[in-house]
């Protein structure tokens, strides 16, 4: 579904992605792991053709990102990890320009609308312009807006901050129903008890490269994601000293 | 503490009106450009109430009511900072974002408020420096003041922005009230309110003239009426012109009195101003049949939405639809004055074709609305980046809101001119066509600087029309094209072709230009769109 080769990312001479390579497939959900600055955002906003890179390729459904973006991008969609939103538009006329910049049928988008709308419990409030959304609100707006097209791959962003309990667990159940209708998901965090319980795979990342990745099971055995990670980054750090 | 409080408070003021948060630091250029601005500023206001009571004081004096002089310079005083307040007052008092943080923190409540009061007084005493100090200067060489009467010139210039403040506390407070039930047509509101305000100050600089000569026609009368009915005022004139110490107790007191009322009011009420979020109804939304729009429909419909949901950004960015609309209502009222012009010239019955277009093309120069329309995105930019849209759609869309909002105003005016002008068919045309060409360009030059020149980095959306790149080259070149076109006739070609041939040869010159900045647009424009 996904196929990240050799990517590299430069902000000047600074690299912040640095020849990452990743394969995700359909039904999978991955999770992507790393210190602050480590270059998960750098490498979702690549994925998602927010930003340019300069070596690699991103391949998704065995298209290419940099010759085929449109095509690409409709089968995909994101949820950032700070929701900026239209804050001059309410909540409904979101949902309808992304409906219609996706050209989903005025039925299927009233269908979904509702279902994601009530399930989590936004719906009373779509009338409401979005500047008087709290942060949580956004961030629902923002997920019920990248799940009306159905996308086939969806990049997340750390998409756990700023829910409720409620919500955060609805977003757990509706990446695993995404994933075992065929869909894949990508997603950073830094809640690592989520990601040991919620994905398939995990990577690691420190300054841009690759440390690890693999199956969940393979990579934390018998320990806890969490002792793996701390693990990991001293042996990177010990390694950085010699 | 206090002292960290305002200089924060004074330096958010600054960097709101100047620059973004997240540059770390002005630039010493910039610095240097707006202390300028602000010295030119400073130096029209005095300039211009230095001649205002130039014109006054001789007048007064012969007729025995000097101290007028000081009421009115009083009444300015209190206008002028109070219309330069009355919104910051608003934003500081009831609007202050850090409330939560700064009450979170071991700082007094007393603190808190006062750093704000202090902010506003700081820039009240800077309105009122533009009057009092020519106004002094003006009455000291033509009438002269003792020692006493300078102490209490200073007392008042010290205390009458306190006056100032209560009053704009009191009326903030109502506007605060006011806005939460206006709240949904807040922009057009704002809109109206601005280009009424607008039209008054034309026609007060407009009529100046007619009232200082009233003014020094009625003194006597308007002395008596403000003798009688505005004894505070009174009482302040005499203070100064006649060093009357019981007249500046009793200013004083009625300058001060309701100043430490608000104060008290403010300071017992404040915990619960900073904390209590004002009632907006919320609306409930109940599903309706919806509808699928096309995607450029769609992508006009947000730009449109994004525009006018900002007064600030409408009537920086459109300035020139409202003039247009006002010209237009102005010329037909003075239609039968227009036509009298054209029938007693009859020498410049061969120009009224390209002077017309001349006026709708300097009027629609005034519209910057695609110059700012890429940095509008802000942070928002991601959205658009990563929905399947082309950037040739993102492009058009913006380039058509520029050209859909601006076109119809720019046609009433035409439509007018010729209505009350009276030219032929092939001349009416004319009129029509030229502006709407000219429109593109500014449209099409406009997104091609903004694409230069992006801005996201931006606090306040009124930054990006207001002081960007972009759109001040954006109206500088379109305002220069409009006087080239007349000064190259008149220096250069008048002998040479006549305006006819004149005229022609620019209409296909824009339509040339027009052709090349749009196929910019779409192969540069597209590729820095992609790079941004």
């Amino acid at each position: 579904m996904l196929k990240i080769e050799h990517l590299t990312k430069k902000y000047d001479q600074y690299k912040a992605v640095d020849d990452l390579s990743l394969h995700i497939e359909r039904g999978h959900i991955y999770g992507f792991i790393g210190h602050n600055g480590a270059g998960k955002t750098t490498t979702l906003k690549a994925v998602v053709g927010i930003l340019p890179f300069d070596e690699g390729e991103i391949i998704i459904d065995g298209k290419s990102m940099k010759s085929h973006a449109l095509e690409c991008k409709q089968i995909m969609a994101y949820i950032p990890d700070n929701p900026d939103l239209y804050e001059y538009l309410t909540g409904i006329q979101y949902l309808n320009f992304v409906a219609d910049v996706y050209q989903v049928s005025k039925e299927e988008r009233e269908k979904r609308i509702s279902k994601y709308g009530d399930l989590f419990d936004l719906t009373s409030d779509l009338a409401q312009p979005i500047s008087a959304y709290s942060h949580g609100m956004k961030q629902k707006l923002a997920i019920i807006a990248a799940f009306i097209h159905q996308p086939q791959l969806i990049i997340m962003d750390e998409p756990f901050v700023g829910l409720d309990p409620k919500a955060s667990h609805l977003l757990k159940q509706l990446m695993r129903e995404h994933c075992d209708q065929g869909g894949a998901i990508f997603f950073s965090t830094h809640v690592l008890e989520v990601a040991e319980k919620l994905c398939d795979r995990i990577a690691i990342i420190k300054q841009g490269k690759l440390i690890v990745s693999g199956k969940t099971q393979d990579i934390i055995g018998d320990e806890s994601l969490e002792d793996v990670f701390l693990e990991l980054e001293d042996d990177d750090d010990a390694e950085d000293t010699h | 503490m206090l002292k960290t409080l305002i200089k924060i408070r004074l330096q958010g003021i600054l960097l709101r009106q100047t620059t973004s948060s997240k540059k770390k630091g002005s630039s010493v250029g910039k610095f240097i450009l707006y202390g300028l601005l602000f010295a030119y500023i400073g130096v029209v206001f005095i300039g211009m109430f230095g001649m205002m009571f130039y014109t006054v004081i001789e007048p007064l004096q012969m007729m025995g009511i000097e101290w007028l002089y000081f009421a009115l310079m009083a009444l300015f005083i209190v206008v002028f900072c109070f219309i330069g307040s009355i919104f910051l007052t608003h934003h500081e008092i009831y609007e202050a974002k850090d409330n939560e943080l700064l009450l979170s923190m071991p700082i007094k409540n007393r603190d808190v408020l006062l750093s704000r009061v202090f902010t506003i007084l700081i820039l009240n005493y800077v309105y009122e420096t533009l009057i009092a100090l020519p106004a002094f200067y003006i009455y000291i060489t033509n009438v002269g003041m003792n020692l006493i009467e300078i102490l209490m010139f200073i007392g008042v210039c010290l205390t009458l922005p306190l006056f100032v403040l209560a009053i704009s506390c009191l009326f903030s407070w109502i506007l605060a009230h006011v806005l939460v039930k206006i709240h949904r047509f807040k922009t057009i509101i704002s809109v109206v309110l601005f280009v009424g305000a607008f039209g008054l100050y034309m026609y007060a600089v407009n009529s100046i003239q007619t009232y200082m000569t009233w003014l020094l026609e009625n003194g006597k009368t308007i002395a008596e009426a403000i003798e009688s009915s505005m004894f505070p005022l009174y009482h302040l004139s005499l203070a100064l012109s006649e060093g009357n110490v019981i007249s500046f107790i009793i200013y004083l007191l009625c300058a001060v009195i309701p100043f430490v009322i608000a104060i008290y009011i403010l300071s017992v009420n404040f915990i619960k101003m900073a904390t209590t979020k004002p009632k907006v109804k919320k609306a409930i939304y109940k599903a309706k049949p919806m509808k699928q729009n096309s995607l450029f429909k769609a992508l006009i419909i947000r730009e449109v939405k994004h525009f006018t949901s900002n007064a600030m950004v409408m009537l920086n960015g459109a300035m020139g639809i409202v003039l247009c609309v006002i010209a237009a209502v102005f010329i037909l009222f003075y239609k039968d004055e227009v036509h009298m012009i054209i029938t007693q010239l009859p020498q410049i019955r061969e120009f009224v074709t390209p002077i017309l277009c001349i006026i709708v093309i300097g009027t629609s120069s005034l519209n910057m609305i695609s110059a700012s329309s890429i940095s509008l995105e802000g942070d928002r930019f991601w959205i658009i980046k990563s929905l399947p849209i082309a950037s040739k759609d993102i492009l058009n869309a913006k380039l058509a809101m520029h050209f859909l909002l601006c076109v119809p105003a720019g046609l009433l005016l035409s439509l007018v001119l010729i209505f009350v002008t009276g030219i032929g068919l092939f001349d009416s045309l004319i009129v029509l066509v030229v502006p709407i060409l000219f429109t593109l360009l500014i449209d099409f030059l406009g997104l091609i600087l903004n694409l230069w020149r992006p801005k996201f980095d931006w606090v306040n959306e009124t930054v990006c029309v207001k002081q960007s790149l972009p759109v001040t080259l954006t109206m500088f070149i379109s305002m220069g094209i409009a006087i080239l076109l007349v000064m190259v006739y008149a220096m250069l070609l008048v002998d040479i072709m006549s305006i006819t041939v004149y005229m022609y040869s620019v209409i296909v010159a824009v339509i040339i230009i027009d052709v090349v900045l749009y196929n910019m647009i779409h192969t540069w424009g597209i590729q820095q769109f992609e790079r941004i």
